[in-house]
């Protein structure tokens, strides 16, 4: 698998660099891997687990903030600010991951209850403007050096994130046995418990763990963009983007998000490109109507469906 | 430090608010808490409804009050139209479904309205718009937001009523808790699943009325609607009408005082980090079923 | 149920609960009494470098074509009130132009957000916008020789999408310059990405000073900076308001009210260090969030700090509950003065009615040819005036254009037929180098600006703190108070441009109006 993985990330970077296409497309590519990323992470606690989190947010703000404020304000390489964003996001993590799966709130509960966690960092974000720039948001110093996680060539960036993503898949691929046991949790929590998995330390770990990379995530996001703010990266939209595109490629598989952001990103982009200029609004009306025919026909996402058709 | 007078005021404003908040979620709490439907598209039937008042009275002369009824039925309408051919196929479905389902429904929602009516403010104004009952002590009610707590009071009541009294209200009950014996006894479910959908985005239409003289008609309105009738449903316990009002009260009053006493900034934050808190200890809502 | 799950740990819940809420408690103590300690310390510590009035003064230079072309800018302002420094900005470019056949057409980038939260104003701006590119292809293009190809993109009101659509103009379009756009997060967003391809972008429509402290090259902003918004407002209160009310300054109380995001922020740092330094009372400083559903807590904190002048940022989405709420919680005043965006965003007005007369706002909105005092332009600009307005209000059922609307077509013919052309002329092509080199030395004291007190463009070079920025709008005052009467904007202030006397206190038929 490990090698799988890495070739095709080889090649399409070789593929990426020997072409040379316009910037535009290699920061679609870039794009897409970047939601591959953060929703395949999303998916291990809210698909593979079951525990649909619209909390994630805070870690993805967390992870980017952190990381930002600590190389703008003591000029700390972002490489290294990566981990310290991912202390931020593990604390965060444990503050609502331990009493929530302690007390045994699930399902529609822990939905609501993390989207509110989204909403009340957002807020904090945007009042206490004197550390994090407040709605004016955070532009990054130019440094343009790979030793402060930026260049100025933005092919450079893509290897970069798949090498995030072949991690973070290769390490869920490995964790067979946490696979299962959060297999057994999604379908029926009380059976699992019955047959000796510790459901609250499961559920902990798979929370902290893909908060963990989900942080690494916002990290990347603030280097590539070089531009952060609360409302983009805090946002309940982007709790919802991510939710979006896991579910359409498909929860129960290990692939299925990077395969609903293979798909639904171009598609997005593309009908932005064709109507966006002249019926402002309409391409969105064909999105939605693209997911609303996808739903009907393929309730299970896409790789439920390819899955079903192998 | 402030006055007395205004920290009443604050309280009366936060009560009225939760009041709103309440109405807002009355139909959700239908549709999502007692037939569990996950209908992330909610706030924009709020604003359909919103918009079909705003255009009664602009073309027409209609006053929102009045034209309740016609909105009433026009969502219901829609409602039933859209469960049987969206999500009738999907019930059977994993939930997740539904959550792709209505975010694609939402997103055609906010951008239809946005090729159709413009991303122009609109709102409905004269009348009673903006008018306050001054009471004892310079403290003031304003009409409109009272009219809307009270119908979202007495829709709460009555729903409350409905579900556990009448006929219809326990079959849509017992199709909630369990639809193979439901069926087993007769109950045709597709159609009580259809007429609940229609009857909760019904009420979501009586909420948009009561509330078109108090917010601005624009596409994306919904957005935040959304946000907050699930915390309100949540709060209250899954289907639990009087619970979601309590809960309602409970958001609005914080939101109100809170953002008066220390600041209007963080004032939904304080009110969502104490609802979580809330969650902790009940983690079925306040009275669940 | 799952609850009780015992993992040997014996947490209770009570006992985590009061763990938790001890926490929270302490926490929530910590992070408010720092907050409020960090703003009584130093609310802001940006230096305003504020740039005063200029007296004009201009160099022209004359080019033989083929000769080495030097073009000198020099211009200088004095020292007036109360600020800063005498400032001189020089220019100087040295360049051979290569004198190739001038290309048939040329592709400009306009992106606005179109849908989404800022759609309204997003839109206006772009139909205006093209209203100028029409207006200046039906004249041949270009010098009346290159036909401008708009290349249309959506933000979508986020600055991901903006970014994306940028990357694309520059890269799949390859569009010469991008012309844009509503909104400070949008406009940040896609600025570093014309930067990173260095591709001259040319903004209006957002006026956040973090954007001119990025010492850009490929960015020039045509329109006024926020805290000079706010030293207006300051300035019209200080000359008109007070004294209408036959007060000193120290005797009136201010409060100021804002969105919490860059726009609010920024007018209203401006305003606020203005007031300082001339000793007016700010006695209260209330920002909130544009997205909130429930403004109650926010007009009752300013009603508790019992104004007698509100000062208010404000964007559509908020302004018209803003305006019920007041009304219906009893808040008043004497004068009510906006700083723009949603106050000077029409429809969110109408939807208002009649409760909005008599409240001012100042800024760098326009208001028609019926309320400006139109004969101070040239015949030529008050033509073009004129049928920018008729256009505008033929395509949106009568509306009339607002200021921002007048920005974004203004600030686009001033590029269309100031900028290119002098590239054209000059260096033989509309190559990002050789519009920079065209927009750096451009002097123009009467191209059509948004405001006629304003009409003006110099931009700053590099080296100098704001970079790339239209001093004209930082040296003379950019902005006009306007009055609302029949809810039509009339030009209040200053005196010169005034058409109207304006009505201070707001009178007994406003709902606002302090008894």
């Amino acid at each position: 698998m490990l090698w799988k993985l890495i070739l095709f990330s080889a090649a399409l970077t070789t593929v990426i660099y020997v072409t040379n296409p316009p910037p535009y497309v290699v920061h679609i590519i870039i794009n897409i891997f970047w939601f591959a990323y953060v929703t395949s992470s999303w998916n291990i606690v809210g698909g593979f687990a079951g525990q649909v989190s619209l909390g994630h947010p805070v870690f993805i703000g967390l992870g980017a903030y952190t990381s930002t404020l600590l190389f703008m304000n003591y000029g700390l390489s972002p490489w290294l600010g990566l981990f310290c964003g991912m202390a931020a996001a593990l604390a965060a993590a444990a503050l609502i991951g331990v009493p929530c799966f302690r007390f045994g709130i699930r399902g529609p509960y822990f939905a609501i209850g993390t989207l509110a966690y989204t909403m009340v960092m957002e807020q904090l974000a945007m009042a206490f403007r004197e550390v994090t720039g407040g709605g004016f948001g955070i532009t990054l110093r130019r440094i343009d050096s790979l030793l402060y996680f930026q260049s100025a060539d933005p092919k450079v960036y893509l290897p970069i994130i798949l090498s995030f993503w072949i991690v973070l898949i290769y390490i869920m691929h490995r964790l067979q046995k946490f696979r299962y046991r959060l297999l057994a949790i999604r379908e029926n929590e009380d059976a699992a418990a019955a047959l000796g998995v510790n459901v609250f330390r499961v559920k902990l770990y798979a929370l902290l763990i893909s908060a963990a990379f989900s942080a690494v995530g916002g990290t990347f996001y603030a280097q590539y963009y070089r531009y952060i703010d609360p409302a983009t990266v805090f946002g309940p939209d982007l709790a919802l983007e991510i939710m979006l595109i896991a579910i359409f490629g498909g929860i129960y598989d290990l692939f299925g998000p990077t395969i609903g952001s293979g798909i639904l990103i171009p598609i997005s982009e593309c009908l932005r490109i064709l109507l966006g200029g002249r019926y402002f609004g309409s391409y969105l009306i064909i999105y939605g109507i693209i997911l609303i025919l996808c739903v009907l026909r393929l309730p299970e996402g896409i790789t439920a469906y390819l899955s079903k058709k192998r | 430090m402030l006055e007395l007078g205004v920290v009443l005021q604050g309280i009366i404003n936060g009560i009225l608010l939760g009041g709103i908040f309440v109405l807002m979620s009355i139909g959700l709490n239908l549709i999502f808490g007692v037939s569990r439907v996950i209908n992330f598209a909610h706030g924009d039937f709020l604003m359909l409804g919103l918009y079909s008042a705003y255009w009664l009275f602009t073309l027409y002369g209609l006053n929102p009050y009045l034209s309740a009824p016609l909105i009433i039925v026009l969502l219901f309408c829609i409602g039933f139209i859209i469960h049987w051919f969206l999500i009738n196929p999907i019930l059977e479905r994993p939930e997740l479904a539904q959550v792709l389902m209505t975010v694609g429904l939402s997103i055609i929602f906010q951008n239809g309205a946005l090729v159709a009516w413009s991303a122009d403010y609109r709102a409905i104004i004269g009348g009673i718009v903006g008018v306050s009952i001054p009471l004892i002590g310079g403290l003031l009610l304003p009409l409109t937001r009272v009219i809307a707590m009270i119908i979202g009071f007495g829709s709460s009541i009555l729903f409350y009523i409905f579900l556990k009294k009448t006929r219809l209200g326990m079959i849509i009950r017992a199709v909630a808790q369990d639809r193979v014996a439901a069926s087993l006894m007769g109950v045709d479910v597709e159609k009580i699943d259809r007429i609940c959908f229609g009857l909760g985005i019904a009420l979501t239409g009586l909420a948009a009325t009561a509330l078109s003289p108090i917010y601005s008609v624009h596409p994306f309105v919904g957005i935040p609607f959304t946000i907050l009738s699930f915390i309100v449903v949540i709060l209250g316990g899954l289907g639990n009408f009087l619970g979601a009002f309590l809960g309602g009260i409970i958001i609005g009053t914080l939101n109100a005082v809170i953002g008066l006493m220390w600041n209007p900034q963080l004032a939904m934050a304080v009110a969502f980090l104490i609802f979580i808190l809330i969650l902790f200890v009940k983690p079925r809502g306040l009275f669940a079923r | 149920m799952s609850r009780e799950h015992s993992s040997g740990k014996g947490v209770t819940r009570r006992g985590f609960l009061t763990v938790a809420v001890s926490a929270i408690v302490a926490g929530v103590v910590a992070g408010a009494g720092s907050y409020y300690a960090g703003l009584s310390a130093a609310p802001v510590k940006e230096v305003t470098k504020t740039l005063e009035r200029t007296v004009r003064e201009t160099v022209t230079t004359t080019l033989a074509p083929g000769a080495p072309t030097t073009v000198t800018t020099t211009l200088t302002s004095p020292v007036t009130t109360t600020v800063t420094q005498r400032e001189t900005i020089t220019t100087t470019i040295t360049k051979t132009p290569e004198i190739k056949p001038a290309p048939k057409e040329v592709k400009i980038g306009f992106i606005q957000p179109m849908t989404g939260a800022l759609a309204f104003n997003g839109k206006m701006a772009m139909d205006a916008m093209m209203i100028a590119v029409d207006m200046v292809n039906r004249e041949g293009g270009i010098a009346g020789k290159v036909k401008i190809v708009p290349v249309i993109a959506d933000a979508k009101s986020d600055p991901k999408v903006a970014a994306s659509e940028t990357e694309r103009l520059c890269t799949i379009e390859k569009v010469s310059l991008v012309i844009g756009c509503f909104g400070s997060a949008i406009m940040l967003a896609a600025s570093e990405v014309t930067e990173k391809y260095k591709i001259p972008g040319f903004w209006t429509g957002a006026i956040t000073r973090k954007a001119a402290e990025r010492g850009y090259k490929y960015w020039f902003h045509m329109e006024t900076l926020d805290f000079r918004v706010g030293e207006s407002v300051a300035q019209f209160t200080e000359e008109v308001v007070i004294p209408k009310l036959g007060k000193k300054p120290g005797d009136v109380n201010i409060v100021s009210m804002h969105e919490d995001g860059p726009f609010g922020t920024g007018t209203h740092d401006g305003a606020i260090e203005y007031a300082k330094k001339r000793g007016l009372n700010v006695v209260g400083r209330v920002p909130y969030s544009a997205k909130e559903t429930d403004f109650s807590s926010v007009i009752l904190k300013v009603k508790a700090a019992k104004p007698d002048i509100i000062w208010w940022t404000a964007y559509p989405s908020d302004m018209v509950l803003i305006c019920r709420q007041a009304k219906e919680l009893g808040l008043k005043a004497k004068a009510i003065i906006g700083f723009g965006g949603g106050t000077a965003t029409m429809p969110s007005i109408k939807a208002v009615g009649a409760d909005f007369n008599y409240i001012f706002d100042v800024g760098e909105e326009a208001g028609s040819v019926e309320t400006n005092k139109i004969e101070l332009l040239t015949p030529k600009l008050r033509n073009v005036l004129k049928e920018f307005e008729e256009r505008f209000k033929a395509e949106h059922e009568g509306m009339m254009p607002m200021g921002l609307d007048h920005d974004a077509f203004g600030h686009t013919y001033h590029v269309l037929t100031n900028i290119l052309p002098k590239a054209l002329q000059y260096f033989g092509s509309l190559d990002p180098e050789a519009v920079i080199e065209a927009a750096e030395s451009t002097v123009v004291q009467e191209g059509y600006g948004s405001t006629l007190p304003s009409y003006g463009y110099v931009y700053a070079p590099s080296g100098h703190p704001f970079k790339g920025q239209n001093m004209w709008k930082l040296w003379v005052n950019p902005n006009v108070a306007m009055q609302y009467i029949d809810l039509k904007p009339y030009v209040v202030w200053p005196p010169k441009y005034a058409v109207r006397e304006p009505i201070v206190p707001l009178p007994s038929t406003s709902p606002y109006a302090a008894t």
